[in-house]
Formats: structure tokens, C-alpha cells, sequence
């Protein structure tokens, strides 16, 4: 990635390889390598290997799903001619185990259910917004899919969303990725432009935006995952 | 500390030390700094990050020669006296380095003694950066997909029987959502410009930012008077409170208040809470360890210690808290006495007093 402007950050190219293990699946993820800053964070999952794991104890998501979160980053970029902080940066990975209704129909394995699925989940997790920003016919809502893009892959597409992470901020890219019958993995990256309180930030908010998703698109593009052949088969079955 | 003219420059003079072994002069460049400013350099620099680390390399390059001294190429003569202007004009000003968090003020100056021009540190400010969202009331929502879902603006101030987090310094909404610890507690955020404002060695001013964080916070004091409500404040999040409840009308005899690493003024802020009736619950103040919260505790112990006594709590409750002031305040003894006598000590410069105050950093 060659950043705009000053700003330095994370190459993702450069970054340290995860591997995880699943029943029907194996993934690398790439964790980035990333700065030095005061009160980063840098949180990695202790459990690699997920084939027989038990999520009782997993904490809840909206719709009662037990869910796992699997790294947890926050750094800043940079200018390097200031040497100013100019953004912060969430980075998150999270695991969500599907109801059993969906694993028995395989659902997870079906672009459409998925699609389907998770955009009603949304629409209802994020029905207290519905009545913002109804002048903008852009903005991620239900009637639009929340902007609902599809990532090509060459056994199963993965799905793209946006949602807005506070009220004052524009939407960021929500990735998700389904691993097997049981599993679905989603990706958030979230960027906020950082102010002092004397100095104005000389990237605009915009820049910062288009950041967000070359940086997110570059993320997706280093993630590798690897179906068993049993997984294959039950993705042929529903496609 | 403030240092307004030339003149009290002067009268400091004794209480400038080196900055460090690299800035005394000896290889052509000296730094100065006031020791008064052990105790803000201590809380916002630390020189085992990385960012402390540059903050420091960024003073060591401050140059004696300023600007309009240096002749340019095109200037091939400038008379004696329109130098010696400049030159007293150089000796009169005051100059600003900004570096990440820190603001410093210094002038140049060779005073009796110095072998060289010398850069005389007077003031330092911690300025922290802060992101776009505005103080208020904020509830975290949970996403169907699990992870850290979005914090949005409460759109009714509705707080009965809720517990309202009011955070501490935190550079964004998402780190001060996660300095609360609970996602089913109410932020209320206080951005980190009001932090610096308000804090212990706060820049004294107020800004608009600040003034509409307080009013909104009374907004939601007032709104909820008489409702059940529980209060959780951090760090630096008690200056903004003090100055919220002030404005409030009538008693909050439903409110209960816990502080936990208070980082503002603790006894003003316990003055104010009483004044308002509100409920102070057994160890209404406890500190998780962290040094600087401890050392803007001990900074008005005795003010602290004497507002406890006028509390209307349990005697045994007293006795228990002022105590604990006491033990926490014996456990940054050693910084506090850094910042008034290590400091002072011959050959000892600014720096490395700030590494050995280290070993007391948690």
C-alpha cells in the first residue's frame, strides 16, 4: 500500500501470518504489523483450532449467537513530516457460530441464504436508525442491502456490508466470510480522523474514507482460506 | 507554573536544570528546562515508548539559532544595531514547539554561566488528540454478527436506574466506550479536549468544546434529578462533573457517585456532590494502581483528607478512605520526591530523572 500524502502506517503485505483450524476449513489471516503507538491494542486469540470447540460460554451477539472475537487492533497512522497522529484505527475479527437450523440446511454455504440471513439480522439490529439520513439515498440502510457488495472468491463469494459505528462518523466496511457449515467470520475496520486540540488535521475526512476501504480491500485480499473436500462438496450441494 | 516576562524569567533562573546529558552545552547545544515541570512531563511523557522516546529526541533538536538570525544568501550586509534588535527581540520571545502531545514554551537566551546561547524551557502543556464526536450521553448496540457494535447519541436523556460511565482521557469514542469495561453501561464521553482542559495540570482555559460538554451534561443531571441513577467516574472525567453539578438546580438525592483513579480536583469534586446530596457509597474512591491518578491524588492530599472529614458518611467509612489516601500517597512518595528534590540534585539532568522515576511507573 502506498499511502497518500505523509501518512505512514502498516504494510498488510508485510504482516505476520495467523493460522486457524476448523472442521471444514483452514484460514490464514494476516495480523499486521503495526506501530508502536501509546494505548494501542494488540489482542490475539489464545484458541487456534476451532473444529471441536464448544461456545456455550462465548459471549452474545444481538440475536442470542454465541460469537468469539479472534484479533482486536487499534493503532494510529501517522504523518511523517508532522509526526502528528492524523487517524486511529479499530481493527476486529470476530467469530459467530450460526444457528443449528442453518447448519443442518447448510445455509452458511449458500451466497444467497447468507445474504439473505444477514441482512435481515442487520435490519433488525439496526432498526433504531431507520429514520436517519433519509435525504441520502446512499447511505447503508435495509432498502439498499447496506450497500451490499460482493467479493468474488473462486469457491464461494464472500459479502461486503457498511455500517456507521457512532453517530457522528460515515459508514465503514463490514467484510463476512463464511468458514463452514458452523462458522461465519466477520471483518470490521474502522477509522476515525484524529484532531489536536491547537491543530487541524491536514487530511480531509474524505481521504481518510477512501483510506478505509483501499486499506480493507488490500486486508481481504491476503486472508486465505482453504476448504476441506468434504466442505467443497456441501457448497456444490446448495450452489 | 508561568513564567509572564523577562524579569520573572530571571528570578527563576536557579530552578532551570539541564534537559539531558546530550543538551548541556558541551558539544555546542544547551537545553534548559524548569523542574517544576517534572510532574506534567512525568504523567504525559514516558521515555520507554516510543512515542516518549521521540517527544524527547525532538527536544534535544531545538535550535539556539532562530531563523530571522541566520543571514541568507541574498543579505550581504546587516548593521550593528538592526543585529542587536533582532537580537533582543530573539532574547523577548517566547517560542512553541509542538510535538505529538506536548506543547512546550521556551526562549533563547545566554544568561551568566552559559557557555553557549541557551534554550530555557518554561512551560509544557499536554495537549491530547481527540476524534470528530461531540460530548453526550452514548449506548452501545450490539450487531447480529457479535464484535464491538456502534456506539450512537441517546436521543432521550433517559437514565433511570442505569449506570453512567464518564470516562477519563481516551483518544476516541470507541476507547473511551472501552475504558468503562461494562457495553450495557450509558457514556457519557468526555473528549480528550476537555480532559486537558479540566485536568490537573489543565491549560486553565476553557474552549467552546468544553463549555458545551459541561452544558450537556447538565442538561442530563437536571433532566434525570429525581430519577435512580448510578455514577461511575474516571481519571480525568471528575473535573467536568464538578463543574456540571454546580449548574444543576435542586438536590440529586437518588445519585449515587463512585470515583474511581480520579485524575482532576478530588476534593472539589466531593464538595460539589455533597452540596447536591448526592449518595457517596462505601469506597466511594478507589484507585486501580495507576500512577498518575495516585500522584494527582497526593498533589492536594491534605485538601482531599480534609474534605473527607466534612463528608456526612459512616465514621468507619472515613477513617477507611483516608487511610487508603494515606498508604496510596506513600506509594508515589518516591515521584513526588523526585520531582522536588531529584530533580534539583547536582549533574542530574531532566531526563534522567524522569528514567529513574520509571521504576514507579505501573
Amino acid at each position: 500500500m502506498k499511502y497518500p500524502g505523509n501518512i505512514t502506517g502498516p504494510q498488510f503485505a508485510n504482516s505476520d501470518l495467523l493460522e486457524f483450524t476448523f472442521k471444514g476449513a483452514e484460514l490464514t489471516l494476516p495480523l499486521p504489523e503495526i506501530p508502536a503507538n501509546d494505548r494501542r491494542v494488540d489482542d490475539v486469540s489464545t484458541i487456534k483450532d476451532f473444529s471441536e470447540v464448544d461456545t456455550e460460554s462465548w459471549e452474545r451477539s444481538s440475536d442470542n449467537s454465541p460469537c468469539y472475537t479472534l484479533v482486536t487492533q487499534k493503532w494510529n497512522f501517522e504523518d511523517a513530516k508532522t509526526f502528528d497522529d492524523i487517524a486511529s484505527c479499530w481493527f476486529e475479527v470476530t467469530l459467530m457460530e450460526v444457528p443449528g437450523e442453518m447448519q443442518e440446511s447448510l445455509s452458511v454455504l449458500s451466497p444467497s441464504l447468507l445474504k439473505k440471513y444477514l441482512i435481515e439480522s442487520f435490519s433488525k439490529a439496526l432498526e433504531y436508525e431507520k429514520d436517519e439520513h433519509l435525504e441520502e439515498p446512499d447511505w447503508p440502510k435495509a432498502h439498499n442491502s447496506f450497500n451490499y457488495k460482493c467479493i468474488k472468491r473462486s469457491s464461494l463469494d464472500w459479502m461486503q456490508i457498511q455500517v456507521c459505528f457512532s453517530t457522528d462518523s460515515q459508514p465503514s466496511p463490514l467484510a463476512f466470510i463464511p468458514i463452514d457449515r458452523r462458522f461465519v467470520l466477520s471483518i470490521s475496520f474502522h477509522m476515525s480522523s484524529m484532531h489536536y486540540a491547537d491543530r487541524k488535521n491536514p487530511y480531509s475526512d474524505e481521504l481518510i474514507r477512501q483510506l478505509e476501504f483501499d486499506l480493507f480491500d488490500e486486508y481481504l485480499q491476503n486472508i486465505n482460506l482453504r476448504y476441506t473436500a468434504e466442505t467443497r462438496q456441501q457448497i456444490k450441494s446448495v450452489c | 507554573m508561568t513564567i509572564k516576562n523577562r524579569f520573572s524569567f530571571k528570578l527563576e533562573l536557579k530552578n532551570f536544570i539541564y534537559f539531558s546529558h546530550s543538551t548541556t552545552g558541551s558539544n555546542g547545544r544547551a537545553i534548559k528546562i524548569h523542574k517544576d515541570l517534572f510532574l506534567p512531563f512525568f504523567c504525559g511523557v514516558d521515555p520507554k515508548t516510543h512515542d516518549g522516546q521521540f517527544i524527547i529526541r525532538q527536544i534535544e533538536q531545538l535550535r539556539t539559532t532562530p531563523h530571522h538570525l541566520i543571514m541568507s544568501a541574498g543579505i550581504r550586509f546587516r548593521s550593528p544595531g538592526y543585529t542587536q534588535q533582532l537580537q533582543n527581540l530573539q532574547d523577548n520571545t517566547e517560542r512553541m514547539l509542538t510535538v505529538k502531545n506536548v506543547q512546550i514554551m521556551y526562549r533563547i537566551s545566554q544568561e551568566a554561566g552559559d557557555r553557549t546561547p541557551t534554550v530555557y524551557i518554561e512551560q509544557a502543556r499536554i495537549v491530547d488528540k481527540g476524534d470528530n464526536n461531540s460530548a453526550g450521553f452514548y449506548s452501545r448496540n450490539k450487531l447480529p454478527t457479535g464484535g464491538r457494535g456502534p456506539v450512537t447519541k441517546m436521543k432521550e436523556i433517559s437514565l433511570e436506574h442505569r449506570t453512567v460511565f464518564i470516562n477519563g482521557l481516551a483518544d476516541s469514542l470507541d476507547e473511551a466506550m472501552a475504558q468503562s469495561g461494562n457495553s450495557s453501561s450509558v457514556l457519557f464521553y468526555n473528549p480528550a479536549k476537555v480532559c486537558n482542559d479540566l485536568g490537573v495540570w489543565g491549560a486553565g482555559s476553557r474552549s467552546s468544546i468544553t463549555n458545551d460538554a459541561i452544558k450537556e451534561l447538565t442538561e442530563g443531571l437536571q433532566l434525570n434529578k429525581s430519577k435512580k441513577v448510578k455514577w461511575v467516574i474516571e481519571g480525568e472525567g471528575g473535573g467536568i462533573l464538578t463543574k456540571a453539578l454546580k449548574n444543576v438546580k435542586g438536590s440529586l438525592t437518588d445519585h449515587k457517585f463512585k470515583i474511581t483513579n480520579p485524575k482532576s480536583d478530588t476534593p472539589k469534586l466531593l464538595q460539589a456532590i455533597t452540596e447536591k446530596k448526592g449518595v457517596l457509597p462505601e469506597m466511594f474512591l478507589t484507585h486501580s494502581q495507576n500512577e498518575m491518578s495516585l500522584i494527582a491524588t497526593a498533589s492536594h492530599k491534605e485538601a482531599l483528607i480534609k474534605q473527607i472529614g466534612l463528608l456526612p458518611v459512616d465514621k468507619g467509612m472515613r477513617k477507611k478512605i483516608v487511610s487508603k489516601i494515606e498508604s496510596n500517597s506513600d506509594e508515589v512518595k518516591p515521584i513526588m520526591q523526585q520531582a522536588t528534590i531529584g530533580v534539583g540534585s547536582k549533574n542530574v539532568t531532566f531526563v534522567q530523572a524522569l528514567n529513574s522515576a520509571g521504576i514507579y511507573r505501573k
